[in-house]
């Protein structure tokens, strides 16, 4: 996968060059939501064992101690490297890499006969490489365009469970989250489309900002066994949904490849 | 130029409006859990259980549907069943929301087999001081078809404490040597359950001159062999 990406990225380089347009390369970060519908939908039911266990040992006479609640992975941090060439004064063709990550974990004990924890840590990171095109509509100094991608997206989800129901537990329950540690990882392809706002500081410099939506969903993550990802215990398989938002701001350096004196406008 | 740029800020409007609603696109599928007053017992046996943990994220179940993998199915967010029979079932759970979505959850229950209850009878005795005792190389009499099982009582395995064993419901068995022997008795049904009755037997005197010894015969010291 990063072969791949590093020979699309040269390609794009040197066919950049060769064609000697304008080269835009830039870098940015921020906060990126993600929707993981499934594994928040396990989330759910993970807090929902939980509270059970909270709501009986609350009041049992023997046990004490209470775990706290496993957020959604819902949120995280992107950052991106990317490279436009301009091949009119308004539409550019670029590639894109993006680095995603999220991550929630909970931790606490019931004491009772014995000591019995409850330590869940979850992470989700992707890497993604897309081909965009992007098309500048608005410049008044301030540059709005909008761009649309498609790429292909790998994603690793990291867990690490133990889960231990106090013996004083009097029920049976239908859903425990198995307990142990792995990675369940996949690939699939995605598509991204933003807007961006950009502010040229110089010819030569700008920062700007970003919105972008990508939709893309690993169906079938699986361990170094191919065993899928069943995260609640409920015999089904979770997929990685990768839908979600990211928003970044960027700083990025115009580069005049042309061999004439003529330079081009920074965009 | 102005048309092309018009309809891009009007796809830009549109992609806001995609990726704001996108990102609030939640999983919105009821979630079925229940719990079980007990898994795993000797039949028959009464269990309870309760779907009520079961839940939708924002929105409601409608309807609860129990199988209880005997053939058997109720529903209700609280049933209780009876299994009678032994074996491995599964009960699954079928929750539905407004909507019209149905998720399922599944527990194995365990009933197990009562197992048989193992008895034997022995004769003759003879009541010393009040302990039955047996006079040494008497053949004594095992009568094991006291046992009883919900079903049928298969083997009947005899071990008599002096390192010997025998099999069938009613077995004869004799002890040169005097001394206490505990006399285990295996039943096995045709569940493959299996129960143990133990009982001491004293034996009492020295090997009559004559004593009718024939075979293959093992010395024992005490109820250990010399």
């Amino acid at each position: 996968m990063k072969g791949l990406a590093t020979g699309l990225l040269a390609i794009l380089l040197i066919g950049a060059a060769a064609s000697a347009g304008q080269l835009e390369m830039a870098i940015g970060g921020g906060p990126a939501a993600i929707s993981l519908k499934e594994i928040n939908g396990s989330i759910g039911v993970i807090n929902t064992v939980i509270d059970l266990l909270n709501e009986t040992f609350a009041v049992h006479p023997d046990v004490t101690g209470s775990v706290g609640q496993l957020d959604p992975i819902s949120s995280g941090l992107s950052l991106c490297a990317e490279e436009w060439y301009w091949l009119t004064d308004w539409f550019a063709f670029g590639g894109r890499f993006e680095y995603l990550r999220s991550s929630s974990a909970v931790s606490g004990e019931y004491h009772g006969a014995d000591l019995s924890t409850i330590d869940i840590a979850l992470g989700m990171n992707s890497v993604g490489f897309l081909l965009d095109g992007r098309a500048t509509f608005l410049d008044m100094g301030i540059v709005l365009s909008v761009q649309a991608g498609v790429g292909y997206y790998y994603a690793a989800f990291d867990r690490s469970v133990t889960f231990q129901i106090p013996v004083e537990y009097p029920d049976v329950i239908s859903v425990v989250p198995p307990e142990g540690t792995g990675r369940h990882s996949g690939g699939t392809f995605a598509v991204e489309l933003g807007i961006s706002l950009c502010y040229p500081i110089t010819s030569w410099f700008s920062i700007g900002s970003s919105i972008s939506y990508r939709s893309g969903s690993v169906e079938r993550a699986t361990d170094r066994d191919g065993a899928g990802l069943d995260l609640d215990g409920d015999g089904v398989t979770e997929g990685l949904n990768l839908d979600g938002i990211s928003v970044q701001i960027a700083f990025s350096v115009d580069i005049d490849l042309s061999l004439t004196e003529e330079k081009g406008v920074a965009q | 130029m102005r048309a092309a740029r018009f309809c891009l800020l009007i796809g830009a409007a549109i992609l806001v409006a995609v990726s704001l609603s996108g990102c609030l696109v939640k999983d919105t599928r009821p979630e079925a859990l229940f719990t079980a007053s007990v898994a795993e017992h000797v039949v028959p046996f009464t269990v309870s259980f309760d779907g009520t943990p079961s839940y939708k994220p924002n929105g409601e179940i409608v309807s609860y549907l129990w199988t209880f993998g005997d053939g058997a199915a109720d529903s209700g967010p609280v049933v209780e069943h009876t299994y009678v029979e032994d074996g491995v079932y599964e009960v699954r759970l079928t929750v539905t929301d407004e909507e019209g979505y149905s998720t399922s959850s599944t527990l194995t229950v365990h009933a197990l087999n009562p197992p048989p209850k193992a008895e034997f009878s022995y004769a003759p005795k003879s009541n010393m001081e009040g302990e039955y005792v047996v006079g040494a190389s008497e053949w004594i009499t095992f009568d094991g078809t006291e046992s009883t099982d919900d079903g049928e009582v298969l083997a009947y395995d005899w071990n008599f404490g002096d390192g010997t064993t025998d099999s069938g419901p009613v077995v004869q068995h004799r002890y040169l040597y005097p001394g206490t022997y505990n006399v285990v008795l295996t039943v096995t049904d045709n569940d493959g359950g299996k129960s143990n009755y133990v009982e001491r037997v004293t034996i009492v005197g020295g090997p009559p001159c004559n004593a009718d010894i024939t075979g293959d015969v093992t010395w024992y010291n005490g109820g250990e062999p010399e």
